[in-house]
């Protein structure tokens, strides 16, 4: 490569770093001096069966679980929904049947007036 | 003293890892085969002696810990390495978080202590260089240093940097342009 001639005729290969007197001669011995002891490597535990499996069980539960929470809250939603349809009609039919009531009854809106204030009277003169 | 160099025969030493009672002499063995190289590779990126052997320390007192982990499947030369790599990263990387160092600035921190530093031993056209190397990306500049003053070949780096002998090829290839422009334009 004509650049790299280039750099070589003008530069060369010559080192311009150094380095402390013996320091390579020396450099062993010293870093042996310091090196720690190796720590104890874990032991490696033996593959069996379960060590197989172990992830797919645990991928399988979590699925599991996930599953039943869905159904947990949509059962919830659903028994929200009943109770909230249960009590509207409860309302309605009590509603229905107080109608029907005065319907056969024949009184008019004044004679259950006092019907209902009779009633009242009555109980105050209990008390 | 003169020091009986060890003829280091990377299988023999891979055995003696192995068992507990020799492991210890078969990592000195590694050390004193692997450190000067791995030193230079180091020095060439933080510039300071000082910074360069805290480095190299901390490198092999890592692949001491993690020898159990080293497989054989790589050459000890390219584990090492990478450790080393890593090391020099971390250690740029803090740096320029503790001095909030521009990386595109010639005179930033480690160039600049070069003019008078006691382990430099540069001329101008050294010190520029070394400039303009700050100026490459930090793995750009590994790549140069690796090739240029290792001459390590392309498969061995790849290895190391697990990136394509293709990339490592532009990679170099950019650096050299860009060292040759400074150069060119400052000498």
């Amino acid at each position: 490569m004509k650049e790299e001639d280039d750099i070589l005729r003008k530069i060369g290969k010559e080192n311009p770093f150094k380095v402390p007197d013996g320091y390579f001669d020396n450099f062993t011995s010293g870093l042996m001096e310091i090196l720690p002891e190796k720590p104890d490597m874990p032991k490696k535990k033996p593959i069996t069966t379960w060590t197989k499996i172990q992830p797919w069980v645990y991928m399988a539960a979590m699925f599991i679980g996930a599953a039943l929470f869905i159904r947990v809250v949509s059962f919830t939603e659903n028994e929200k929904a009943r109770k909230a349809k249960s009590t509207a009609e409860t309302e309605l039919t009590q509603e229905k049947y107080v109608q029907n009531v005065v319907e056969s009854s024949r009184m008019d809106d004044y004679q259950l007036y006092e019907f209902l204030t009779d009633a009242n009277q009555t109980s105050e003169n209990r008390e | 003293m003169e020091k009986h160099p060890k003829i280091y025969n990377e299988d023999e030493v891979l055995k003696l890892l192995q068992n507990e009672e020799t492991q210890r002499e078969a990592f000195s063995l590694i050390v004193d085969r692997y450190s000067e190289q791995l030193y230079w590779q180091i020095r060439r990126m933080v510039l300071s002696h000082d910074d360069a052997n805290d480095i190299l320390q901390e490198t092999f007192i890592k692949a001491w810990t993690n020898i159990d982990y080293f497989r054989g499947d790589a050459k000890m030369s390219t584990w090492l390495y990478r450790i080393a790599l890593n090391e020099c990263l971390t250690f740029l990387n803090k740096q320029k978080a503790q001095n909030k160092v521009n990386i595109d600035d010639p005179d930033a921190r480690g160039v600049y202590q070069l003019e008078g530093d006691s382990f430099f031993n540069g001329e101008k056209a050294q010190l520029l260089l070394q400039k303009a190397l700050k100026l490459l990306p930090e793995k750009q500049r590994m790549v140069f240093n690796m090739k240029y003053y290792q001459e390590m070949k392309y498969e061995d780096m790849s290895e190391i940097f697990g990136t394509t002998v293709g990339a490592l090829k532009v990679s170099y290839f950019h650096a050299v342009k860009k060292i040759q422009k400074i150069l060119e334009d400052n000498l």
